[in-house]
């Protein structure tokens, strides 16, 4: 073949070719290498991407799975609904601080991630990232911020932008902001005025990118927090805002987002705790308000969680929790129907696009992946590499060692008879491996006997705790009874002691009963003597009355004496 | 117009660029599209018909053709058929077709290789 085609040629073919075989085909010669990666073919290739038929259809998904922290971007066919998955493709880099990252956006195929104040653009179709360079609005130099990030593409500068709004933890300062331009590869500070008295819905979520600027979705602190659509334009670096319908209720979680090559708003509504749900609305025509319409809205009360993308065929793809696993879900609004489509991930972290295949980041200089963030299929293909060229090598010095046979034959000679020696302790070897097999296998069976043996020990050491546990009850049974028979035993003694009391008591009660008679017979007796002394007195005279009278006065008292 | 470089061809005698071989398989191009117009799968089958006489390395020859004669419909088709062809095959594979070869340095083309090592898997055999 001796005809040279043309580099204009060569370029229509290389403009039809996959990026795979484009990057392989790096290899071919040095004007090829130089051919694609200049900055022109890079983007002349991604125009053309656009307009082919095999593009229009597919959606990359980027979701992220914990333990370990890896995230999967998977390219998905959208043309039919069996919804094939074309490829997995890992980001080789992992987060610093054992998460994931936190995405910024994506635009034309390009992901902008984050952590802390590392940026790094990723493009999955060439599998290659870079790390930009450090931002001008650090917390070293002004102090600790809270920043509003986006990441959108200008068509007219065919240059990609990271900007970033960074407002100072002291309110009464208006924010700083920066962008950083692919294609000068260097964060600058704007000048342009952030409007007053307006804050952000969302900090976290995707702002949309749309012919040349940023949308965020913001409210009106001034105005009863109305909803307004607050966009940056990469270009003249401006801020604009633009109003929605006053039907457009207030919702506290309001996202931007691209749906059908149209500026749209997701409205997630959960004032009311039971009937949550997100409603979509799009501006059909770019800058005028009245063209903002409500394409539909999706409840939110059973598993679905959050709204991603619209497929073609009208479905809509969603986040669903399921008691499982948060998963990827395509949602059908007609029937309501939820169907799975088996891609799990970490909830929030999901991400729907519009995929073109690009090789934008090829001309850039490689990042320095530092050992841990390294893609592990990579290293293991690396040492094979590694491998099959020592392998080589091995054969080259062979080759050598033949062709000077005359000096190395003794050498050789040594070998043949150290490889006879090794011939028979390989057959000396061969009845010991048998042998080491046959212990084994007697080791196996006294294994199993041990194993036996142990759950045997298990099952004596089960008995012996519920025994010992059935004596401990019994001890504490016997103790009780001890102790009752004590105080039994107290009560019998007390028992006894009342006994001997009550006795003394009726030995007492007797005597005084006795003495009762006694007393009740002395006084009758005394009675009686009264009596016979009056008769006598009376009857007799007073001569012998008053010995009589003594006398009896001397036995009344003598007998009271005795008494 | 798409004949001005044919009528300079037929004028021009001491032509080396385009054998007749060639040119009857690429003048004729132009009625069939008119005849067939918008119409993708008959003129997918007529190309196919074309191609399958065609070795792969004579389309090189088909491509300068139809540029020199500024053609671009069938630039853009035999582009296209070349494209199909050579997309997943390996980089010698190219580098012969197109009779290329390679002026890296010895480390650099491996070098080049490692560095994208997912681009070459499963790509056709020789």
């Amino acid at each position: 073949m001796s005809d040279y085609l043309p580099e204009e040629v060569v370029l229509e073919i290389l403009h039809r070719l996959p990026v795979k075989s484009l990057i392989r085909f790096r290899c071919v010669s040095k004007s090829w290498n130089s051919l694609i990666t200049t900055p022109a073919f890079i983007n002349s290739h991604l125009t053309r991407s656009h307009s082919l038929l095999s593009n229009s259809n597919k959606l990359i998904v980027r979701h992220c799975l914990d333990k370990p922290y890896v995230e999967h971007y998977k390219l998905i066919d959208d043309s039919n609904d069996s919804f094939d998955q074309i490829q997995n493709i890992e980001l080789p880099l992992t987060s610093r601080r054992i998460q994931h990252f936190r995405l910024i956006g994506s635009a034309n195929g390009l992901f902008s991630l984050f952590e802390q104040e590392r940026f790094i653009l990723w493009n999955p179709s060439i599998r290659k990232f870079i790390t930009l360079p450090k931002p001008c609005i650090t917390v070293k130099a002004h102090g600790r911020l809270t920043c509003r990030p986006a990441f959108g593409f200008d068509p007219r500068t065919n240059d990609y932008k990271v900007v970033r709004i960074a407002f100072p933890t002291e309110e009464a300062k208006p924010p700083l902001i920066e962008a950083y331009s692919l294609n000068e590869d260097s964060w600058k500070l704007t000048s342009a005025s952030f409007p007053p008295g307006i804050g952000f819905s969302c900090w976290h979520k995707p702002a949309a990118s749309l012919g040349g600027a940023v949308h965020f979705a913001v409210y009106d602190k001034d105005n009863c927090s109305r909803p307004l659509v607050l966009s940056f334009d990469l270009g003249d670096e401006v801020f604009r805002l633009m109003s929605l319908p006053n039907c457009a209720f207030s919702g506290s979680n309001v996202q931007t987002s691209v749906i059908g090559g149209s500026l749209s708003l997701l409205f997630y509504d959960d004032r009311f705790v039971a009937n949550k749900c997100c409603a979509i609305w799009m501006m059909k025509e770019y800058g005028v308000v009245d063209s903002w319409t409500k394409l539909l809205t999706v409840d939110l009360n059973k598993e679905i969680i959050r709204v991603l993308c619209l497929q073609k065929n009208g479905n809509i793809l969603v986040e669903v929790n399921l008691p499982s696993d948060w998963e990827l879900s395509s949602y059908d609004p007609k029937s309501q129907h939820v169907k799975s489509l088996g891609i799990c991930g970490r909830p929030y972290y999901f991400h729907v696009d519009n995929y073109v295949e690009n090789l934008v980041l090829l001309d850039k200089p490689n990042d320095a992946v530092s050992k841990r963030g390294a893609c592990r299929k990579r290293k293991c293909r690396l040492t094979s590499d590694k491998e099959v060229c020592q392998l080589q090598e091995a054969k080259h010095l062979l080759q050598e060692i033949l062709q000077h046979a005359s000096v190395y034959e003794l050498q050789l000679d040594i070998i043949h008879q150290q490889q006879t020696i090794i011939h028979q302790q390989e057959t000396i070897l061969l009845p010991l491996q048998e042998a080491i097999l046959h212990d084994k296998r007697a080791l196996q069976l006294q294994e199993a006997l041990l194993y036996e043996l142990e759950t045997i020990l298990q099952q004596q050491t089960e008995k012996i705790a519920t025994l010992i546990s059935q004596i401990e009850i019994m001890e504490t049974a016997e103790s009780k009874l001890v102790f009752l028979i004590q105080r039994l035993k107290g009560q019998a003694e007390v028992e006894t002691m009342l006994q001997q009391k009550t006795k003394k008591m009726t030995s007492l009660k007797s005597q005084l009963e006795k003495m009762d008679t006694i007393k009740s017979k002395l006084v009758s007796l005394i009675q009686q003597f009264k009596g016979q002394v009056g008769e006598m007195s009376s009857g007799v005279g007073d001569q012998s009355s008053a010995p009589v009278q003594q006398r009896s006065q001397q036995r009344s008292s003598s007998a009271g004496q005795e008494m | 117009m798409k004949f001005c470089t044919v009528k300079q061809y037929f004028d021009d005698e001491n032509n080396n660029n385009v054998t007749n071989g060639i040119a009857t398989t690429v003048i004729p191009l132009p009625n069939k599209h008119l005849k067939i117009k918008a119409n993708n799968k008959e003129m997918e089958q007529y190309e196919q018909e074309l191609l399958r006489n065609v070795m792969p390395q004579e389309l090189t020859k088909l491509i300068l053709a139809a540029n020199y004669l500024n053609f671009k419909e069938a630039l853009d088709f035999f582009c296209r058929t070349v494209a199909n062809a050579i997309q997943n095959k390996s980089v010698d594979y190219v580098r012969k077709f197109f009779g290329l070869e390679s002026d890296f340095e010895p480390g650099e083309e491996e070098k080049l290789c490692k560095e994208f090592a997912w681009s070459f898997e499963g790509v056709d055999e020789d």
